[in-house]
């Protein structure tokens, strides 16, 4: 069987500094289809990693949580206290990005397709450029809105990414 | 019927849908944020307690904690990340904690699931790799490695909860890492 040699300690190296669900750099991705005993030994690194993480991942239970003698004597320590929080309308259900997006390319499509269309043709045949100028503005405004909407409503993830961007992690 | 991947809801997003929902008076939502955090929170002050009722009372602090504060939670970091940071800081902070923090390695039945012969094999190696690794370390540093082994948590986040720099953390990861790799060598 093929021995472990300098490169394979190098890749190694480079593959155990990783973070978590970092991606393996390209130069070692290479070494790994090309070296068995690394493949082999990367797999088991990967599978003791996670054997060591299961016990503790995290998932959301929707098991009958009332039962739960910690967690009743934390809810009576809040109520005694008086810290419990007002009761409010519920909080509304965030729109996911994949509806954010067919709903911009519907109205973005809408809008340079109605020119088009016979209606189209026949509102820019009839009113000349008292119909166009004022479409266009309407499509600008339309589409600006919707943009600072999609931008306001989703501000945290773009924090987000912009951190992560900036940071690297 | 199974979701899609891209459909499946996001872990992050869940919390602080939670979140916002135990601020408006829910505290049902709260006993389910309570019940997925639970068995961290528990391991976490078992290792700085090594006493289960100690670690149930510690777990009880935190929720309260976790319940005042959670209103001060804008969101800049993951739930799970703020929620530690407020649980490491109660364990160090704690009039009840005598003794140095014990690496999860040293005593992982408190936390361990059934595993098949192969899988009970490799894990003993692992253990027996991490125990080593972090016995070397400084108390303040075990912490970091068991944040990152048995919590699954990436370098920033572990910096974030400890107030350690990433590249002390990166450090001493990378050098139990080897000595896991050494021990799975070895051994399996």
């Amino acid at each position: 069987m093929k021995e472990f040699n300098v490169n394979c300690s190098k890749a190694f190296d480079h593959y155990i500094a990783l973070d978590k669900h970092e991606r393996v750099p390209l130069p070692v991705m290479v070494h790994l289809v090309f070296c068995p005993v690394c493949r082999a030994a990367v797999r088991q690194m990967a599978a003791a990693e996670t054997l060591l993480s299961r016990p503790l991942s995290v998932q959301l239970t929707k098991s009958n949580l009332s039962d739960d003698p910690v967690l009743s004597a934390a809810l009576d320590t809040i109520a005694a206290a008086g810290l419990s929080y007002p009761v409010r309308d519920p909080v509304a259900k965030r729109v996911s990005l994949l509806r954010w997006f067919l709903v911009g390319i519907l109205l973005a499509g809408g809008f340079a397709l109605f020119p088009f269309t016979s209606s189209g043709i026949w509102m820019q045949i009839e009113f000349g450029n008292a119909f166009v100028v004022p479409f266009y503005i309407l499509c600008g405004c339309a589409v600006t809105a919707y943009g600072g909407l999609f931008v306001g409503t989703n501000i945290d993830l773009f924090v987000k990414r912009f951190k992560t961007l900036k940071t690297g992690f | 019927m199974k979701l899609p991947a891209d459909t499946a809801p996001d872990p992050q997003q869940e919390d602080l849908v939670l979140c916002a929902d135990v601020l408006a008076g829910n505290s049902r939502s709260f006993a389910v944020l309570a019940e997925k955090y639970r068995k961290r929170i528990f391991s976490l002050g078992y290792g700085f307690f090594r006493n289960p009722d100690d670690a149930e009372d510690f777990l009880q602090d935190v929720l309260v904690k976790m319940y005042v504060s959670l209103a001060s939670f804008r969101g800049e970091s993951r739930f799970s990340t703020w929620l530690m940071r407020v649980a490491y800081n109660t364990a160090i902070n704690s009039k009840k904690r005598k003794r140095e923090y014990t690496s999860l390695a040293e005593d992982f039945d408190v936390i361990d699931t059934a595993n098949n012969p192969e899988q009970e094999c490799l894990l003993r190696s692992s253990r027996d790799a991490i125990r080593e690794a972090v016995a070397e370390l400084p108390e303040r540093y075990r912490v970091c490695v068991d944040l990152f082994f048995f919590y699954d948590m990436p370098y920033a986040d572990i910096s974030e909860v400890t107030g350690q720099p990433v590249n002390t953390i990166k450090s001493h990861v990378f050098r139990a890492k080897k000595m896991l790799r050494e021990r799975l060598d070895e051994g399996v």
